[in-house]
């Protein structure tokens, strides 16, 4: 056991090991509190612990553990300890506040909505330890793209690319061979648009460009310069979804849910497309989004439910 | 994929003056297809999407469908669905029947699905009477039912390609050297020695219309 956690002795614990000093605003405490686990806030100079609910205190700069967990070039180096202070996890992210703030918050979430009676301990665990994950990922992968102005001049052979992706302007170099899906899903870290077939046949990387649905794995992305793109993490406003995410979860319109967000999305052009008809319309105009556990009754249902309701 | 030199055409004379070797990208459902399995390695690869090529009218007794004009917009738009209905009705059928073919309202340009290069011809019903091979849809010259010898009519496998032979319909295609005209049915080739080769464009050719006349004929009347 390490001296500076005695405090924590029999539980988990994250450490970050930050380049910069970190600044936690109060929500990220409060959701460190709520969350059950204590965190551990380190820079080279300093040392910081956030306890479940008493004020940070200084625990001064612990050399001894950036040695241990290797921590240094990173912006963030995250290590996940279990209730022994066994490495559970350990990612590095180009990002320190951002990252840790959104994987405390969905940790945080999964934890209070488990079911009672299921280990706390090991649900908190493994919460984190997916919720950092996910997390690092995305900052990862938002952080990937060289930025435009870090370089003058492009590299040879490579693209500037200006998206609209979610109401967001996104700057990209890209290839010219990138595709739509995987630009989406390599360089900007949206996995919610599916690769199935990666040849336009099962609709399961469907987005919205310019409002219209299209197959994002046959779509160049350098043909794309300065078009708008809606993907599935961009129909919810906040943690409101959108109906015709909230008519699929209510009319079961899935199974396994990997073409789910392509049917959603199609389906949300179909109606502005205003062109529903009957019932075997619908199954026509939806027939480009495959779903091979046959959840096309439900899906029926669920954009006849949303369709009835605007 | 290989990598490619990609370079967006800001004039159809600029399209029509790349190299021989290019290829030109519209929609892309049909040639960036290609390219991922590498039956296509273009070195350079011309974007036409931002061509003002989007048009559907009517203009000097045809119903003139501009080559980008998405097969959405061309199933939907009330001049083709009032003057060429079959065309519309072959554009929204394409998606379920047809397993080669992509949804129509994913958007794939007209002139892609006039020239698909990835369906093959797939025979039809042999004919009831010999005879001369007749074109269905863009058929045949020669080809005989092995059993019985007789004339055999194959399909093309783009439903919109059928309803344009029926309509007898031409394209309008932009070269290095000008604009010329042909009939859809002199625009497909039968695969024969050159299987490869697909459509009767030279290097360099564009599609830049299709030209569906309007109809001549007029009702029966009661005599």
């Amino acid at each position: 056991m390490l001296p500076c956690l005695h405090g924590v002795a029999a539980r988990p614990c994250l450490l970050a090991f930050c380049a910069a000093p970190p600044h936690f605003e109060e929500a990220f405490r409060a959701e460190l509190r709520g969350l059950g686990a204590p965190l551990l806030a380190l820079t080279p100079a300093t040392g910081t612990f956030f306890g479940a609910d008493d004020e940070p205190r200084a625990v001064g700069p612990q050399p001894e553990l950036w040695r241990l967990h290797g921590a240094g070039g990173a912006a963030l180096t995250v290590v996940l300890l279990d209730e022994r202070h066994r490495v559970r996890l350990r990612r590095e992210a180009p990002e320190a506040e951002g990252t840790l703030l959104a994987a405390v918050r969905s940790a945080g979430r999964a934890v209070r909505s488990a079911p009672r009676g299921i280990g706390r301990r090991e649900l908190l665990l493994n919460s984190l330890a997916v919720a950092l994950g996910a997390a690092v990922l995305q900052a990862c992968a938002a952080s990937r793209p060289i930025s435009v102005q870090q370089e003058s001049g492009a590299a040879p052979g490579l693209l500037d690319v200006t998206l609209v992706v979610n109401g967001q302007r996104r700057a990209l170099r890209v290839e010219p061979r990138v595709v739509l899906l995987d630009a989406l899903r390599e360089n900007l870290g949206l996995t919610g648009a599916k690769k199935g077939c990666d040849m336009g046949q099962c609709g399961a990387c469907t987005v919205l460009v310019d409002g219209q649905r299209m197959n994002s794995c046959l779509k160049l992305v350098a043909q794309l310069d300065g078009a708008s793109v809606t993907t599935i993490e961009g129909l919810a406003r906040g943690d409101e979804l959108h109906p015709m995410q909230q008519a699929f979860i209510q009319r079961d319109a899935l199974q396994c849910g990997y073409c789910t967000p392509g049917q959603i999305l199609s389906a949300v052009a179909l109606l502005r497309e205003g062109k529903l008809g009957d019932d075997d319309e619908i199954r026509e105009r939806m027939s480009g989004n495959l779903c091979r556990c046959g959840a096309y009754p439900n899906i029926l249902a669920a954009i006849k439910d949303v369709a009835g309701s605007v | 994929m290989r990598l490619f030199t990609f370079q967006r055409a800001a004039s159809l004379e600029q399209a029509v003056s790349a190299p021989p070797q290019a290829a030109f990208l519209a929609g892309g459902t049909n040639l960036v297809d290609l390219m991922k399995i590498e039956v296509l390695n273009p070195a350079l690869v011309v974007d036409l999407s931002r061509l003002q090529l989007r048009q559907i009218e009517v203009r000097d007794g045809a119903l003139q469908i501009g080559a980008l004009a998405s097969n959405t917009a061309v199933a939907e738009h009330p001049e083709v669905r009032g003057r060429a209905p079959g065309l519309s009705e072959a554009l929204l059928s394409g998606a379920s029947r047809s397993s080669a073919t992509p949804p129509p309202w994913v958007e794939i340009s007209c002139s892609g699905r006039a020239a698909p290069t990835t369906g093959t011809w797939r025979p039809g019903a042999t004919s009831a009477s010999p005879g001369p091979a007749r074109r269905v849809g863009g058929l045949d010259a020669d080809a005989r039912d092995p059993r019985h010898q007789r004339p055999v009519h194959r399909v093309h496998p783009s439903d919109m390609c059928v309803a344009l032979y029926a309509l007898d319909a031409r394209v309008r295609v932009r070269g290095p050297d000008g604009e010329r005209e042909l009939a859809v049915s002199d625009l497909h080739l039968l695969p024969g020695a050159h299987p490869e080769r697909e459509f009767s464009l030279a290097p360099g050719e564009l599609i830049t219309a299709v030209r569906v006349p309007l109809a001549t004929f007029r009702p029966a009347r009661a005599t």
